[in-house]
């Protein structure tokens, strides 16, 4: 049981570098980048030292959260399965909830960033924690206030909020 | 697939990382430059997949190159972030099929066939793959309309239903069955296990509450027993007499 999760017979790590809309270079671990889908799909097809994914819809800083958000996740998975094996009570769970939550409070560019990083990444847990942060955002507001925030015209016949 | 790309990066740059070719009419297609790179001689590459043969497709002569990217959008390709839309002609030329203002879609690796909503749904897949198009299509503003959707759904319905004056689109993709069976199973998987629908009738101040097993199905039309929201039904439009709102879960 206890050898499910051993460091030291693990081979070295791969790495897979992912280039953001700006030019700029990450380099993180392949089991990082294996968090998106997309990365995942057709990953074995590509020779070893091609494994090099420019990201045209993704900026240098959202790429950098991106990143920590999976690094995060793949270390918390390993934890919380290692604490799983050697039978340890662990509120780990937990812990990366907590984390979740303060990670995607962020300003609303910064979501919308996310989201549409996740999106286009798809990187489904991620993706899944930006949509109901945004979901939460829009509750209890007017129409108006709505149209605001995603660019939309009124083109309703009727808008019975309009006076508020 | 692996030959595939191969092949087609020998004598062309595929652009935008676009690893998964757009699928259409038996073509596989992706947007590329010929080598080596010269600027504005972007082309559409089709990729027979019965002969196997490539083909080139001339751009028509619109945006630069990094706006745009060829995608899969009701029955033709469409150009990301011009709001034309373009069809083939026997895949010589493109021509213009009609402009689309403001609806824009993020640039995408994966196909339409990962979709959010369709992982909701099961079963004669084609079919709501096309209705998934349509709601899409009916959701303005910056936000993929996939994502949007999904950010809707999550909404209660208190709010919700306060969302349909937004817009036509919006009012439109709301009263959708399908969104409605998106926002019910959102509401079964994580709020109530046991949850009812309403519906009003516009004009007439009663709402419906229908048992959510009748949704199961995504039959709208049994009603289970007339209730008054007050403070609700006051926004109803009655120029609108008898048309049916589907609100949400509640």
């Amino acid at each position: 049981m206890k050898d499910s999760f051993n460091p030291s017979i693990e081979p070295p790590k791969k790495t897979v570098t992912l280039v953001s809309s700006d030019g700029y270079d990450f380099e993180v671990e392949e089991e990082v980048a294996l968090e998106s889908q997309v990365i995942k799909d057709g990953f074995e097809d590509k020779a070893v030292d091609d494994r090099e994914y420019l990201l045209f819809n993704v900026h240098s800083d959202t790429l950098e959260l991106i990143i920590k958000y999976c690094e995060k996740h793949v270390s918390s998975r390993k934890s919380i399965s290692a604490a799983a094996a050697s039978s340890s009570s662990s509120n780990g769970e937990e812990a990366l909830k907590e984390w979740d939550e303060h990670f995607i409070s962020v300003d609303t560019n910064t979501l919308y960033d996310i989201l549409m990083a996740a999106d286009y990444l798809n990187i489904k847990s991620l993706l899944d924690l930006a949509i109901q942060k945004v979901a939460d955002t829009i509750h209890g507001r007017s129409p108006e206030q709505i149209r605001k925030k995603f660019n939309i015209e009124n083109d309703s016949i009727i808008d019975p909020w309009a006076s508020e | 697939m692996t030959q595939l790309e191969t092949s087609t990066r020998s004598s062309h740059n595929v652009l935008h990382g676009m690893m998964v070719g757009v699928f259409l009419n038996g073509n596989l297609h992706w947007l590329a430059s010929k080598k080596p790179e010269v600027s504005d001689s972007v082309i559409i590459l089709a990729f027979d997949v019965s002969t196997e043969e490539f083909q080139e497709i001339q751009l028509p002569l619109i945006a630069n190159r990094e706006e745009k990217v060829s995608k899969k959008f009701e029955g033709c390709l469409r150009l990301t972030n011009c709001d034309d839309q373009w069809k083939f002609n026997e895949y010589k030329e493109m021509y213009m099929m009609k402009n689309i203002t403001k609806y824009y879609k993020a640039m995408r690796l994966r196909d339409e066939g990962r979709s959010i909503g369709r992982q909701l749904i099961n079963g004669s897949e084609v079919e709501k793959q096309e209705d998934q198009q349509q709601l899409e299509l009916a959701i303005d503003g910056n936000l993929p309309g996939d994502v949007l959707l999904e950010i809707l759904s999550k909404v209660p319905l208190q709010w919700l239903s306060r969302f349909r004056w937004v817009c036509k689109s919006w009012c439109y993709a709301i009263s959708h069955p399908r969104f409605i069976k998106m926002h019910y199973l959102n509401t079964v998987q994580k709020r109530w296990p046991s949850v009812l629908y309403f519906w009003y009738i516009s004009g007439n101040q009663d709402s419906y509450l229908v048992d959510h097993q009748v949704f199961e199905n995504c039959q709208l039309s049994v009603t289970a027993r007339r209730l008054r929201f007050p403070g609700f039904s006051q926004y109803l439009n009655k120029k609108r007499r008898g048309i049916r709102y589907v609100c949400g879960f509640c």
